[in-house]
């Protein structure tokens, strides 16, 4: 971006099994050295965990429904990512503070919707009643204070949805996108209807991915976004 | 198809803020060497200062409180383009621990009602500027005890940051009982209002352009070039 660092957000996603996939965006933060490394990391190793759970706990046409296993797999996905950044920063000789970054993994399975996140960012799904948010950016007093994988609390700071339904098209974006995308009251976050309802209408209607994704892209770096935050940003499309 | 830019809109939230309590010593002292003057053109540069600073502009709130022949919040908050410079006249004793309880309250009312509004905003500063010692209350008395304990307990759950600036005779060890242990007092070295206040801008401006998870690196005031010495009490 215009700053002269590298890009700390990362996501990766996979298709594990006919009717599923699952998702995962990482934010690194500013004041650890290595966050853009620890956030590919992390975001890799989430959905490699969980597509491999999806495989060999419920293979092809078997549902995810029981919300225990759900969120046991995304319980292990997000511990499987700390795990390999603790493992990273053993190896580089870094602290594992260097490595800090948030996290947000999406599983969807056969139209239900799971998430689970630490730190800000958040998530939006499509539903009959319009956008909804099915993850928030979380509680944290200070604009520029955050709990991030690497804590020491994460599993106490772990946020987990499990098995919404009724979901056709989702976004996962970082907090770069938080402003541009959500209003916010007394009462919390709202997703923003005129930003996601043609959002999701163009990801549906879109026959080119690889166009979309340039078009995302171009959306973010507009100056519109820009005035809204300098921050790094990222926004995960999936329609299903 | 149409360009996806042209398709959505875009929320535009309020800025975040950034507010920033300056807890001026009004005390009769202060006419002493021209400070009070001193002190009120460091505030009209510092207004000036955030206020050519195009995103601190947006996001820092200013409040005056000063405190001499009375404790007066001079300055209610305000964003900085509607913030007038008080008119300051030094008169009186030092009420500090009446000032610095205003200071609090003033803060967590502030905060209270952004979260009301919706806003986003940064950890409070207060900046404290003294050439004396508290008169209204001495080392262990019940007044000391409760303002000593409001501060500490507030500067450690992250309610607020708080600055110490002696400005001389100050009585630097009083100071230093008084300030948040992790922070203690700096004194003004000769007088260097107009540095300490270009300072303190430069601070703003970079805290108000902090994204999440940044650890803003103030410069150090107390370097060859700085404006403050640490005391030798």
């Amino acid at each position: 971006m215009d700053r002269d660092i590298p890009c700390q957000d990362a996501w990766a996603a996979g298709v594990p099994g006919e009717n599923r996939f699952v998702l995962a965006v990482a934010d690194g933060l500013g004041s650890a050295r290595h966050s853009d490394l620890g956030a590919r990391l992390a975001v890799d190793v989430a959905v490699e965990t969980l597509s491999r759970h999806c495989t060999e706990e419920a293979g092809p046409g078997v549902r995810l429904c029981e919300i225990e296993k759900t969120e046991r797999m995304l319980l292990d996905a997000a511990g499987s990512a700390r795990s390999a950044l603790v493992e990273e920063a053993g190896l580089a000789g870094y602290a594992i503070r260097d490595l800090a970054c948030t996290l947000i993994i999406v599983l969807c399975d056969q139209g239900r919707i799971s998430v689970a996140q630490i730190g800000d960012g958040g998530v939006v799904g499509l539903t009959a009643r319009g956008p909804v948010l099915l993850s928030d950016p979380g509680e944290s007093e200070y604009l520029n204070v955050v709990t991030p994988l690497t804590g020491d609390d994460w599993e106490a700071d772990l946020r987990i949805t499990a098995d919404i339904p009724g979901v056709s098209a989702c976004a996962a974006f970082t907090d770069g996108c938080q402003r541009a995308v959500l209003v916010k009251d007394s009462e919390g976050y709202e997703p923003f209807a005129p930003f996601f309802l043609p959002l999701f209408s163009y990801a549906r209607d879109v026959m080119d991915p690889a166009l979309a994704g340039d078009e995302v892209a171009s959306l973010l770096s507009s100056q519109r976004f820009s005035e809204n935050s300098e921050d790094d940003k990222t926004l995960c499309l999936a329609v299903f | 198809m149409a360009n996806l830019e042209d398709m959505v809109e875009i929320a535009y939230p309020q800025q975040p803020h950034c507010p920033t309590v300056l807890l001026l010593d009004t005390s009769g002292s202060m006419t002493l060497e021209g400070k009070i003057a001193q002190l009120q053109e460091g505030v009209a540069l510092f207004r000036e200062e955030i206020g050519n600073d195009e995103l601190a502009r947006k996001r820092v709130d200013l409040a005056v409180i000063t405190f001499g022949d009375s404790v007066d919040v001079v300055s209610p908050f305000s964003s900085v383009e509607e913030f007038e410079v008080p008119a300051l006249e030094a008169k009186g004793l030092t009420p500090m621990g009446a000032a610095i309880n205003t200071a609090i309250d003033l803060v967590e009312r502030r905060k209270k009602d952004y979260r009301t509004e919706g806003i986003d905003y940064y950890r409070p500063w207060i900046f404290m500027i003294t050439d004396g010692e508290p008169t209204d209350m001495y080392e262990g008395d019940a007044t000391w005890n409760k303002v000593v304990e409001n501060l500490h307990d507030g500067e450690k759950e992250g309610k607020f940051l708080f600055f110490t600036v002696g400005v001389e005779p100050a009585d630097m060890l009083t100071l230093k009982k008084i300030a948040p242990q992790n922070r203690g007092p700096v004194k003004l070295r000769e007088n260097n209002f107009r540095e300490m206040f270009i300072w303190l801008s430069r601070s703003q401006a970079k805290v108000s352009a902090s994204s999440v998870g940044d650890q803003v690196v103030l410069e150090d005031p107390l370097g060859p070039e700085g404006w403050a010495e640490i005391p030798t009490y």
